[in-house]
């Protein structure tokens, strides 16, 4: 056991220190950190203005009129949360674009409002002007993400570099130049080299592919996304994350590469629904919502239904953590379970720890996929209680019914482990009371 | 003196924060205690004094050890200390510690 915690320690810690502490996923994962708003009004806007039924397709009665109802709020406000809709979810590439310029500057220790701007030019220039040089929003949306994602991480280097070298640095010197003008004269040429740098490899893409950057990069990122958005591959991230999480390591290591795919996944559905598509027959089922909402309910391990037994636990010491545990259990948060009970390095917890979390991912997607129960299109955040979150993400009652039955199974499954478990607590408390005695 | 708590989320240290600030008045202690998550570590680590890490990340320890100045203590918290959020253990600790 020892040599295994060394291994862990001196070969795989550094190994996720350099992924998780990565300078491009962290300046990812705290654009989206940041875009959070965006994406509640967003989800908010399209499920006002989408009721999941058609009411004239129903039998009368009371849910008939809550949906007219719901039909009729909905025309209300269609002008208004359309806008809003596209101007949030629907333009998210652009958002993540500026977030990840400006993150990453700031990662370099970089001025970062020119970076940011200029990263909002490359954008325009790659993902927003078409064959026919005209303005063209398709790739706004969650389509054009990795295009966007590729273009801002490219101008922010480039920028960098430039400046660093100081190639094309106009300097002003006197003393009555204003340090403003003297920045941005430093900032001219390496802003031009990089807009018609831009320019030149959007045209050769155009000229050479037919289509546009964007469509480029989303056509290679798609076996990609194809290799993981499967049963199967969500069994073996499932499986790997819950391995980290046994050694007490969190699960950024997996799911920070992991969320460009979650969302790019995540707002294709969202915008897929915004134009018709029923929640049954979205394109993808690995989502954000999707991992942390019917996964990881209670948490990394979905250990919502351990920390219920815990709260009831016999043993005094395990009652101790389910107290600690069992608020913070609802927002998705199972820390104190994982070191207080802990979960980490427990033999006799290792396998529902490691194999529930996949199980429900495997149960969710196939249902799923199926279109038994609706895809999720909409994003709770990772921190709503799951029911109620999964209720947000697909608006379909049958989600509902899922995570609950989940729970119990998850409950079930780690049941007789704890109960084991519990019972080497509780001799052991008793041993101790006798010593005391 | 301010003490940066920082996990990946700046979640689950949330909870612990309150504590810590809590034991820190029990020792007549002037800390303000702020939990973040791992991506705003460069916003606050200069004018900190002392920085505790969550275990689950751990890993990070040698890269926040670098970004701090020698006299500047920096702590994984306790697995165990950090699952029952025994703020008064982690609160002693660092206090030894930033008394050597």
């Amino acid at each position: 056991m020892e040599k295994l915690t060394n291994f862990i320690e001196k070969h795989i810690a550094p190994v996720a220190n350099k992924l998780a502490r990565n300078k491009y996923v962290q300046a990812i994962q705290s654009a989206f950190l940041t875009l959070i708003p965006f994406m509640t009004i967003g989800s908010f806007a399209l499920i006002i203005i989408s009721p999941p039924v058609d009411f004239t397709t129903m039998d009368a009665g009371i849910l008939r009129s809550f949906m007219e109802g719901w039909q009729n709020v909905a025309n209300f406000c269609d002008p208004a949360l359309s806008a809003v809709f596209m101007g949030t979810i629907g333009s998210i590439s652009l958002f993540t674009a500026l977030g990840l310029a400006y993150n990453l500057s700031k990662q370099y220790k970089m001025d970062s409002f020119l970076p940011t701007i200029l990263a909002g030019g490359t954008f325009i220039i790659v993902n927003a002007i078409d064959r026919d040089w005209a303005f063209n929003a398709t790739y706004f949306e969650g389509v054009g993400l990795f295009g966007a994602i590729v273009i801002s991480a490219l101008t922010v280097e480039m920028y960098r570099f430039l400046t660093n070298k100081k190639i094309g640095a106009i300097e002003l010197t006197g003393n009555g130049v204003p340090p403003a003008l003297t920045e941005s004269f430093k900032s001219l040429v390496p802003a031009a080299i990089i807009t018609v740098f831009m320019g030149t490899l959007s045209a050769l893409v155009i000229h050479f592919t037919g289509d546009m950057f964007p469509a480029l990069i989303g056509k290679m990122m798609g076996p990609i996304v194809g290799l993981v958005d499967n049963v199967w591959g969500v069994m073996i991230l499932a499986l790997i994350v819950m391995v980290f999480w046994w050694f007490g390591i969190h699960d950024t290591v997996i799911t920070g590469p992991l969320s460009p795919l979650l969302y790019s996944n995540l707002t294709a559905n969202m915008t897929a629904y915004a134009a018709g598509t029923a929640a049954v027959a979205l394109p993808f089922v690995l989502t954000e919502p999707f991992w942390f909402t019917f996964m990881a309910i209670g948490g990394s391990g979905a250990t919502f239904g351990l920390a219920i037994l815990c709260f009831r636990s016999k043993s005094k010491q395990i009652r101790t953590v389910g107290k600690l545990a069992i608020v913070p259990a609802f927002f998705n948060i199972n820390e104190p379970l994982i070191f207080g009970l802990p979960l980490m390095f427990n033999p006799t917890m290792f396998v529902p720890f490691a194999l529930v979390m996949p199980l429900n991912g495997v149960i969710t997607y196939i249902l799923m996929n199926l279109g038994i129960v609706g895809s999720t299109f909409a994003n709770p955040s990772w921190n709503m209680f799951s029911p109620i979150g999964a209720l947000i993400s697909t608006l379909d009652i049958k989600a509902v019914i899922l995570v609950l039955a989940l729970i119990v199974i998850d409950m079930l499954i780690y049941l007789p482990f704890f109960k084991v478990y519990e019972k080497q607590k509780i001799a052991e408390e008793k041993l101790n009371s006798g010593k005391e005695a | 003196m301010k003490i940066l708590l920082i996990c990946n989320a700046g979640m689950s240290t949330g909870i612990l924060q309150m504590k810590l600030e809590e034991e820190a008045q029990k020792l007549h202690l002037d800390a303000e205690v702020l939990a973040i998550p791992m991506s705003e570590i460069d916003d606050h680590i200069k004018d900190s004094d002392a920085v505790l890490l969550g275990p689950q990340i751990r890993f990070a320890y040698n890269d926040v050890r670098k970004m701090v100045s020698e006299d500047k203590p920096v702590m994984v918290i306790a697995a165990q200390d950090f699952g029952i959020m025994n703020a008064e253990k982690i609160m002693n600790d660092l206090v030894e510690e930033l008394n050597k």
